[in-house]
């Protein structure tokens, strides 16, 4: 089977692109480094099957960071090779196809983003371009698919070409005549969107505008998640209420079954938040209690992805990043990793440096709660106030504020506060692709949680049964009761946090606690081990003598967190 | 030897060229015809411009000077008498000249005349650039630079909005080339538009787009005019 690799500056759309050729959904954004590992899909080509690979960017073929090594990888193997051009961007762009082009591989290049460069004054002149670089070149729409069945049928009758090489200290010069020759520019004024781009690059109007997109964001989350579980979820699950208690009616004989399915009843009736059955508890927590949260938060920050407002935040913080040993694009990696862990942490695979990014992992492990964890700690914590919900997010902040700076200074050694980021232009985001990355996210979500719950609700009500939390509780009771100041049972919830954050938060709800302890609880979980899947992801990154000394590291401050919190709250409260 | 080249070239040797010729043996190494000249007047006040050139030219002429015409066009003697072969090394910066002399280049002459069927009599190598004083001058003080044409000024150092021209990056070739791939290079045109406070990056603009840089990195790229 014949290797088509997608090869491209970062940010130029190849994953768009992907998506059209196979039908295999890749996420794509409007900033550098969305992909950070390659996709392999399928197409029909030359009336065979053939793969297609979509490469991480690159901006030459040396490799700098991990995410070029995997692309110039892929490029190892290529038969064919699309190259994906910015035509808004053509000088900087042929710098690696130029390098391509030197490879001899079969080659099309897809001069994307075509409908840009009208209203940008730019003029390409695509049969000179081709003729220079002894390649067809396609212009393309990849949003809009324009231009792509083209470019394909060109690749199909691409020859294999004669190597031909430029020497590195030509090759400017060659791109110097080349965009001499085949491009023209017609002279704009300062657009609306120009300005916008560099007043959120201010030193104070960014800070100002940062400010107002944080609040507004967790504003818009809030709302969407709130209006959804009021207006939508729990009207769905009242409906389910007879059918449930009519089944729980049905076998009540079988007291098991019924602890299993429906769970204890509350006052004679299915308490969603409560009972903790799987048709009840278990789907609830999942569907009505942290679905609304998750599809607030992957609304806002697609729409944020998209607009290309994410890099310029990092540049906001960069120096500030710098003092936890961090480059600003890691707050990238973490605000991927509110939604979810898993992802945030691959996206650490922009970071340079092996250093940097076991920082990195390590800090979104302890001091990034992810979306499930969030709803619930707003719904739960936000009962008794909200100003307790700040608590915990202060308590947290702080934490992975202590941890960054610390662990700055522990592992000093290789960093290089030295780096070019690529901002990326402004723009309104793309209706139908917004939508469908929306869509696939909510999709992973339900696909990755729903049976990861499910089990986990099977296997605690199976585990009380046979009496094994005794043992457990009994075991970290020093930690729990001591210095936490939470009743054992609390241990039951700690355990079920490495499966899912969200269902060891609704196991809190029957405790009863104080506030008090509701708070630090709510920090301990969130601050000791991540759920399972974010654990694999991290052994994956990291190998396992960083998982285990990462490991430690989480539990010493998650342990310090706890204690210092009860101390601090039993004199406020 | 310059009485008998005289003789045998039929010239009458003179007073003056003999005082001439010993001057220039006793002088430093490279001098131009004028240099010389200025330093034989303070002794003897006659002496003109002509007779010293025409008096040099016989000394190369009689293999006991060499001549060595530089990049600006101007002549530079040095004597050749019991002197082995040798190139230059020529700082453009302060003139300074060093000597070498490398066998392998010697061959690696030879074989390409050869190859041209070419008979080599003589020749003369220079090679221009910078000598490790005024490289190391340079690094102290980057305003003055080794621009003897303009002033540039660190990227970082420009004012927000202020638009320039790369002409140079002091770093090494990986940063040089990193650079290059984000379209960070001499000749390209660029404008700061902003600086994070206390020393964060700094954001600027190239073709239309916008490319946050470190800030000890922005120190390396030197800008100069025309500014805008």
């Amino acid at each position: 089977m014949k290797r088509i690799v997608l090869i491209g500056n970062p940010n130029v759309g190849k994953s768009v692109v992907f998506t059209r050729l196979t039908g295999v959904h890749a996420i794509a954004s409007n900033y550098p480094g969305t992909t950070v590992e390659f996709m392999s899909g399928q197409m029909l080509f030359q009336g065979k099957r053939a793969q297609v690979i979509d490469a991480p960017g690159m901006y030459s073929i040396e490799p700098a960071c991990k995410a070029e090594e995997v692309a110039a990888t892929m490029l190892s193997k290529a038969d064919l090779v699309i190259n994906v051009v910015d035509a808004t961007n053509l000088e900087r762009n042929l710098n690696l196809t130029l390098q391509l082009v030197e490879k001899g591989l079969p080659t099309v290049i897809m001069l994307n983003m075509w409908d840009e460069t009208a209203h940008r004054g730019i003029k390409i002149d695509v049969e000179k371009l081709a003729a220079r670089l002894g390649c067809a070149v396609v212009p393309t729409v990849a949003v809009t698919g324009e231009g792509i069945k083209q470019a394909i049928d060109a690749l199909e009758a691409a020859p294999e070409r004669s190597l031909r090489s430029i020497g590195e200290g030509e090759r400017w010069k060659a791109i110097g005549e080349i965009i001499s020759e085949v491009q023209s520019l017609t002279h704009h004024r300062h657009t609306l969107r120009q300005r916008i781009e560099d007043v959120a690059l201010n030193p104070v109007g960014g800070l100002f505008i940062a400010a107002i997109v944080l609040v507004a964001s967790f504003a818009i989350i809030r709302a969407i998640g709130e209006g959804l579980i009021r207006h939508v979820f729990d009207p769905l699950f009242e409906l389910a209420r007879g059918p449930l208690e009519s089944l729980s009616a049905a076998i009540a004989g079988y007291p098991f079954l019924h602890d299993v399915l429906i769970g204890r009843l509350v006052d004679g009736q299915i308490d969603f938040g409560h009972s903790f059955g799987l048709l009840t508890t278990g789907f609830y927590i999942e569907i009505a209690a942290v679905l609304p949260y998750i599809i607030g938060f992957y609304l806002v920050l697609g729409f944020l992805e998209d607009l290309g407002y994410l890099p310029r935040f990092a540049v906001l913080l960069d120096r500030t990043m710098h003092h936890m040993g961090l480059h600003g694009y890691a707050i990238v990696p973490h605000l991927l990793g509110l939604g979810c862990n898993v992802p945030g942490i691959m996206a650490t695979r922009n970071l340079e440096s092996r250093r940097e990014r076991f920082i990195a992992i390590t800090l979104i492990s302890i001091g990034v709660p992810c979306a499930s964890l969030q709803a619930m700690i707003i719904g739960l914590v936000g009962a008794r106030g909200l100003i307790y919900v700040f608590t915990v997010y202060f308590i947290i902040f702080l934490s992975w504020l202590f941890t960054g700076l610390v662990l700055a200074r522990l592992v000093k050694r290789g960093f290089s506060p030295e780096h070019i980021i690529e901002m990326p232009p402004i723009r309104w985001p793309n209706a139908s692709a917004f939508m469908k990355k929306f869509w696939m996210r909510t999709m992973y979500f339900l696909k990755e949680a729903l049976p990861v719950v499910l089990a986990g609700v099977l296997v605690v009500n199976l585990l009380y049964a046979a009496g094994a939390f005794e043992w457990v509780a009994a075991a970290a009771s020093p930690v729990v009761e001591r210095l936490w100041g939470l009743p054992r049972e609390a241990v039951v919830s700690m355990a079920m946090g490495f499966l899912r954050k969200d269902i060891a938060m609704g196991m809190l709800s029957p405790l009863g606690l104080s506030t008090r302890q509701l708070i630090v609880a709510t920090v301990a979980l969130a601050m000791t081990f991540p759920c399972v899947a974010t654990f694999v992801m991290i052994a994956k990154e990291l190998g396992l003598r960083l998982l285990m000394l990462s490991t430690i590291i989480m539990l010493i401050v998650a342990i310090t967190a706890g204690a210092l919190s009860n101390l601090a709250l039993s004199f406020l409260m | 030897m310059l009485r008998d080249f005289c003789t045998s070239k039929g010239l009458h040797k003179s007073g003056v060229r003999e005082m001439i010729l010993l001057k220039f043996l006793s002088s430093e190494h490279h001098i131009t015809a004028a240099e010389f000249w200025e330093k034989l007047k303070k002794d003897h006040r006659s002496l003109d411009l002509k007779t010293v050139q025409s008096a040099l030219c016989l000394l190369v002429g009689a293999g006991l000077a060499r001549e060595l015409r530089l990049e600006d066009g101007s002549l530079i003697y040095e004597h050749a008498f019991a002197h082995r072969h040798h190139d230059h090394l020529i700082c453009r910066r302060c003139g300074e000249m060093i000597e070498f002399a490398n066998p392998d280049i010697e061959e690696l002459q030879e074989e390409v005349a050869g190859r041209h069927g070419f008979v080599v009599e003589d020749h003369t190598l220079s090679l221009y650039g910078v000598c490790s004083r005024c490289a190391k001058k340079a690094v102290k003080e980057p305003l003055s630079a080794l621009s003897v044409e303009e002033e540039l000024t660190p990227l970082e150092k420009l004012k927000p909005g202020q638009r320039g021209v790369v002409r140079r990056i002091d770093g090494g070739r990986g940063i040089e080339n990193r650079l290059a791939a984000m379209n960070i290079r001499p000749g390209k045109l660029i404008t700061k538009i902003s600086a994070m406070l206390m020393g964060g990056p700094v954001v600027v603009s190239v073709d239309g787009r916008q490319l946050a840089v470190g800030h000890g990195m922005a120190g390396k790229i030197m800008v100069g005019g025309p500014w805008s």
